[in-house]
């Protein structure tokens, strides 16, 4: 006789599932159709047919333990073509969610930034922060003459001393949630890859480098059918971080390294990538939203949008105090400036906690899909 | 009547352009002697009124038309009821389907008119079976379930006296067991009250309706419109008289004890859907076990279905029954999961509708799978094990209340309906003396509860097929039964729910007075409605053989002590399978007997010293092959010249000495195209094919006493749709025939 795992379905997971914007999960009746159009799925463990059924049955635990969660890219070729009007691709985003707010660490650091509720605070907290290092730094108000972000937060006694212990701090945390998440996707690995295996992989550095070429380059997405629109403002944000992320880089070395003042004059090739990368983000964040608004089928849920409108909120914030710094309005651009250094907060706090966390965690599961896979 | 015989040939539709019509017109004017006139379109207004003048005119009143088939145009060459017209298809079977101005070709048509008029000349103006006594038209209704309640009220509104009679002592059925339906009209979203107790009410005041509970019937003698039931009223008893019958006796529910594996019997906790309307009806649904709530409810589709050892077949209706029952607990308690393990989710048409509804409820839980066993835990909780589940894995789903979706069986299961069911019953073999089966059937008490219990010759009860489904259950010809005047409907029939057995009851209805009102008029009814024929016996010639009484596929015959047959006009539906099986060609209709069709033969003109012109003679049912003849005919695909088509009202109707007759007259080959035969038979009188099928064993014998070979007779089962076939199988007998060469009587 067979002795098949005892099933106790998790109504709470199932209710929280379709709150989460899987509204259409019960509609689904296993036709498999989903799994059939799907361009991202594979041929040995197809999704999202599977996920569906394990998700009506409130299967939570074996659901985030999944890693096929993470490799949908919520094209929604499966919403598209579901016979029932299902919407395979919000029910795993939600699932993503369930998956991210259960691997996250601390857990009420998480609940902040997950319940709409708190996020005035989220912003207070740091404005009143650097307020409170402004006074202390006798930089509030700003002396008056050339507008300078440090004549408002000094870098070292400043910026640095609030993002380079949270970076530190979230990193850990977001470094313990992945451990834990390796763990338990790895679990169900029967056999690890062989040694020949893994060369001709080319090791841990080929599927790293294989894994991080497919997302440079947006390969999954643009397999995508029926949101293909949603390619380019994605591929624009990537990049557009990417490139900001190398602006603060060199920043940092110049600042600390070879005593460069900042910020660079806007000749600075340095500072035209940062520009550019502003304006990519901005692009990108107000495409997304667009599309997001004008499909009438996406659920609007506050974990989808609010990642987007703070992405947004960073971009324009930091553009407007940059303009205003230009044409000399001090008490503008310096407002604007701690409003921008807010979301920066903000969205430093979203990274391990919000769905911006898929970040990590889809290349996590994106690299264990090519360390397991028997190719 | 005096016959005067008008020949009239068509040339339109390409008629004209294949055959010499001047020389076809001989046959008639030289032939027969008789006036023949030709014309470019006989079915057009000229033809008819040329037709009509002669009528009027000349006295002509028996018309022989070539032209196109008899299936078409038969309104348009239809002159009134003192008119015979007969009709030569020289269109579909010569013109349309073999090369022009060809002497194969000419011969053929020349054939085709020859067996027309000769046909012409032999058949009488059938003017339809008239009974001296009156014919009653109220209609016995057997049930008060859904289909019985709806079945009386419908024939009752259509202003015709209903007996409704039914063996518990409440109107009602299942249904009035139920304590919501699924719902039947649009949005097809919620629950809904099946409506049983208006429907009871109306069939309790209805004024044409006479209601009688707590009723068996003892006996039912006779024919149609002319029923007598003996009823049985809590063991008094009574005779009515009836003119048709709606049997409407419903199903029971398979026996669940059997599905012990499932552990039904064995667990308290283990109900069949039956028990949950009664736990419903109650107002709670509980674990029996502990008398708590239920907390967790499974549901077990497809117990006993589906499955050789038990049901072969699906009952239907059990997935949406179950969906039901699970909105049951559902509603009555919202913490409660349901769990639904089924092998097809089968929920037709609409229903999907209820079926999403359902589905979307966070607590139901869906998923196609095996149940491999069901287990009691010490707490009295059941751990069901299923495999192959759409999970992905083999599953265990502890719950405190297991339904069992059992199938539909017809009532009529275990009920011997034919004699040889009933020999059976009594725990006889049938090897038995006469004497002594007579004796033991008529001293033992009936060991089983029969339902109408028919004084028929052939069996006490309307005779079933598959799964105990009244015989005649399929899909063209639903409520039709072996027993002419007898409509089955509703679950007897068919597993069904609430609103097709409404339909049902509508439809069966309708067959029930249509059948009163046809035969009052002396017509017959399905399938050859409207036929005036009927058969007629020479008694003096009956050798008591009973070959007619147990071969007629409706029992219209029964037996007086000495076996001569006694016809019961009205249960005859003129298929003609008697007039085949007779071996003393006694029984015969006005306008189809044994003689027209062996002068038909006879007019056939056999060629003796070419062994080029073969002649082949083919039977074809009128019902599928003679139309799939005329479809191939239609597409122009061309077969051998050498056929002769004579259509037969079935091939039971097909009398060996056709088949002699031709063959001593030197026709090389006789082929005979009928329905398929066997358990999923298509022939439209049920057991006609068959039959002739049987007979054609028969045939050998006496064709090798002629020195013959059996080769030159074949049957061939043809379906309508088979017309594409038609000249492969008819070019490939030939060429059989052609091997075996020229039948040497030719000549004698």
């Amino acid at each position: 006789m067979a002795n098949g795992r005892l099933v106790e379905p998790d109504l709470k997971f199932i209710d929280g599932v379709i709150e989460l914007g899987g509204s259409s999960l019960k509609k689904c009746f296993q036709c498999a159709t989903c799994s059939v159009v799907c361009p991202l799925s594979s041929e040995d463990d197809p999704f999202p047919r599977k996920q569906m059924i394990m998700a009506q049955w409130g299967q939570k635990e074996a659901l985030i333990k999944d890693k096929n969660i993470w490799l949908c890219h919520q094209c929604q070729d499966c919403s598209a073509y579901c016979p029932r009007g299902a919407r395979p691709g919000d029910v795993l985003g939600a699932i993503r969610a369930f998956a991210i707010e259960k691997y996250a660490t601390p857990k009420w650091l998480a609940k902040l930034v997950r319940e709409p509720k708190y996020l005035p605070l989220l912003f207070i907290v740091p404005i009143i922060l650097f307020l409170f290092i402004a006074l202390l730094n006798g930089t509030l108000p700003p002396k008056a003459g050339e507008i300078r972000p440090s004549h408002f937060i000094p870098d070292t006694t400043g910026l640095d001393l609030v993002f380079v212990p949270l970076s530190i701090l979230l990193g850990v945390a977001l470094f313990k949630s992945l451990s834990r998440f390796w763990k338990d996707i790895s679990a169900g690995l029967v056999e690890k890859p062989s040694a020949y295996q893994m060369l001709l992989k080319g090791g841990w550095w080929g599927i790293l480098f294989s894994t991080a070429k497919e997302i440079l380059s947006h390969a999954r997405f643009r397999k995508c059918g029926a949101s293909a629109n949603r390619t380019v403002p994605h591929f624009l944000l990537l990049w557009s971080f990417i490139g900001l992320f190398i602006v603060t880089g060199i920043g940092f070395v110049a600042e600390y390294i070879f005593h460069i003042e900042l910020p660079f004059p806007m000749t600075n090739p340095v500072k035209l990538l940062a520009n550019v990368s502003a304006v990519a983000l901005i692009l990108g964040a107000l495409m997304i939203l667009i599309n997001r608004l004008q499909d009438k089928d996406a659920p609007k849920t506050y974990w989808d949008l609010s990642l987007i409108w703070i992405i947004l909120a960073v971009g324009v914030t930091g553009a407007l105090a940059e303009i205003f710094k230009l044409v000399e309005m001090a008490f503008w651009a310096y407002g604007f400036y701690l409003l921008h250094l807010a979301s920066v907060f903000v969205l430093f706090l979203y990274l391990p906690y919000s769905k911006f966390a898929h970040l990590a965690y889809r290349t996590l599961a994106m690299v264990y899909e090519k360390y397991s896979s028997k190719a | 009547m005096e016959k005067k015989i008008g020949v009239y040939i068509c040339k339109g539709c390409g008629i004209g352009d294949v055959l010499d019509i001047d020389k076809l017109s001989q046959i008639a004017t030289e032939e027969f002697k008789l006036p023949c006139k030709v014309h470019e379109s006989l079915c057009g207004e000229a033809g008819v009124n040329l037709i009509k003048g002669d009528i009027e005119g000349e006295g002509v009143n028996t018309v022989v038309i070539a032209a196109c088939s008899h299936r078409v145009n038969w309104d348009v060459f239809n002159f009134g009821p003192e008119v015979i017209v007969e009709r030569a298809n020289i269109r579909e079977q010569v013109a349309w389907s073999q090369p022009p101005k060809n002497d194969f070709t000419h011969e053929m048509a020349e054939d085709y008119l020859r067996m027309a008029i000769t046909k012409a000349q032999k058949v009488e103006i059938p003017l339809g079976y008239k009974d001296e006594e009156e014919y009653n038209k109220t209609i016995l209704v057997v049930g008060g379930g859904i289909t019985g309640l709806t079945a009386a009220l419908e024939a009752a509104n259509a202003n015709y006296d209903v007996v409704l009679i039914e063996k518990e002592a409440q109107l009602g059925g299942w249904v009035a067991k139920w304590w919501k339906t699924y719902p039947y009209q649009p949005p097809y979203k919620e629950l809904q009250d099946s409506g049983i107790e208006e429907k009871i009410k109306a069939v309790m005041n209805h004024p044409r309706i006479k209601v009688y509970t707590s009723t068996k019937i003892e006996k039912t003698e006779g024919q149609p419109g002319h029923f007598d039931i003996t009823l049985n009223q809590s063991g008094k008893t009574e005779q009515i008289r009836v003119g048709s019958i709606i049997l409407a006796i419903g199903w029971k529910p398979y026996d669940a004890r059997k599905l012990d594996h499932l552990g039904y019997g064995k667990y308290a906790n283990v109900i069949t859907q039956i028990e949950m309307e009664d736990m419903a009806q109650k107002g709670q649904i509980i674990s029996p076990a502990t008398g708590k709530p239920a907390q967790n409810v499974v549901f077990i589709q497809c117990a006993g279905q589906r499955d050789p050892n038990h049901l072969p077949y699906c009952s239907s209706w059990c997935c949406l029954v179950s969906l039901k029952q699970a909105k049951y607990v559902r509603e009555m308690n919202p913490e409660a999961k349901v769990y639904i393990f089924y092998r097809d989710m089968r929920t037709p048409g609409q229903y999907e509708e209820f079926y999403k509804n359902a589905q979307n409820d966070v607590g139901i839980f869906l998923t196609k799978g095996e149940v491999v066993g069901v287990t009691e835990n010490p707490d009295k909780t059941l751990n069901i094990e299923v495999e192959n589940t759409l999970l992905g894995e083999d599953i265990t789903v502890k719950a405190d209340l297991v339904v069992l979706a059992t199938g539909m069986v017809s009532r009529m299961e275990g009920i011997p309906t034919t004699r040889e069911d009933v020999i059976k019953a009594y725990g006889l073999t049938g090897q038995e003396e006469p004497d002594v089966i007579e004796k033991t059937i008529a001293e033992t008490p009936q060991p089983w509860e029969g339902v109408l219990n028919l004084a028929y010759r052939q069996g006490p009860e309307v005779p079933i097929l598959k799964y105990n489904l009244p015989d005649s259950n399929f899909i063209c010809f639903p409520y039709e039964s072996r027993r002419t005047g007898i409509y089955p409907a509703g679950c007897v029939r068919q597993p069904q729910d609430i609103e097709a057995c409404i339909r049902d009851a509508e439809g069966a209805a309708l067959k029930a007075i249509q059948c009163m009102e046809m035969e009052t008029r002396g017509e017959t009814v399905h399938p050859r409605s409207g036929d005036l024929s009927y058969p007629e016996f020479f008694f003096q010639r009956c050798t008591q053989c009973k070959r007619c009484t147990q071969e007629c596929p409706f029992g219209a015959l029964d037996e007086d002590e000495k076996g001569t047959p006694k016809p019961n006009y009205f249960r005859c539906r003129r298929c003609g399978t008697c007039m085949g099986a007779c071996p003393e060609r006694i029984i015969g209709f006005q306008n189809y007997n044994v003689d027209i069709i062996s002068s038909m033969i006879k007019a056939i003109s056999v060629p003796e010293d070419d062994e080029e012109k073969l002649r082949i003679l083919c039977f074809a049912c009128e019902n599928d092959a003679y139309p799939a003849l005329d479809m191939a005919g239609l597409n122009h695909l061309q077969y051998s010249p050498l056929i002769r088509v004579i259509p037969v009202r079935c091939l039971g109707s097909v009398n060996l000495v056709f088949i002699t007759d031709a063959l001593s007259r030197g026709i090389d080959g006789v082929l005979l195209l009928g329905c398929k035969y066997g358990d999923d038979y298509q022939c439209h009188f049920v057991r006609g094919s068959e039959l002739a099928n049987y007979r054609m064993g028969k045939l050998q014998e006496t064709l090798n006493n002629l020195g013959l070979e059996a080769e030159r007779a074949q049957l061939v089962e043809v379906a309508i749709t088979d017309y594409d076939k038609l000249p492969g199988i008819i070019d490939k007998f030939i060429e059989k025939i052609k091997e075996l060469g020229p039948n040497p009587f030719k000549g004698w």
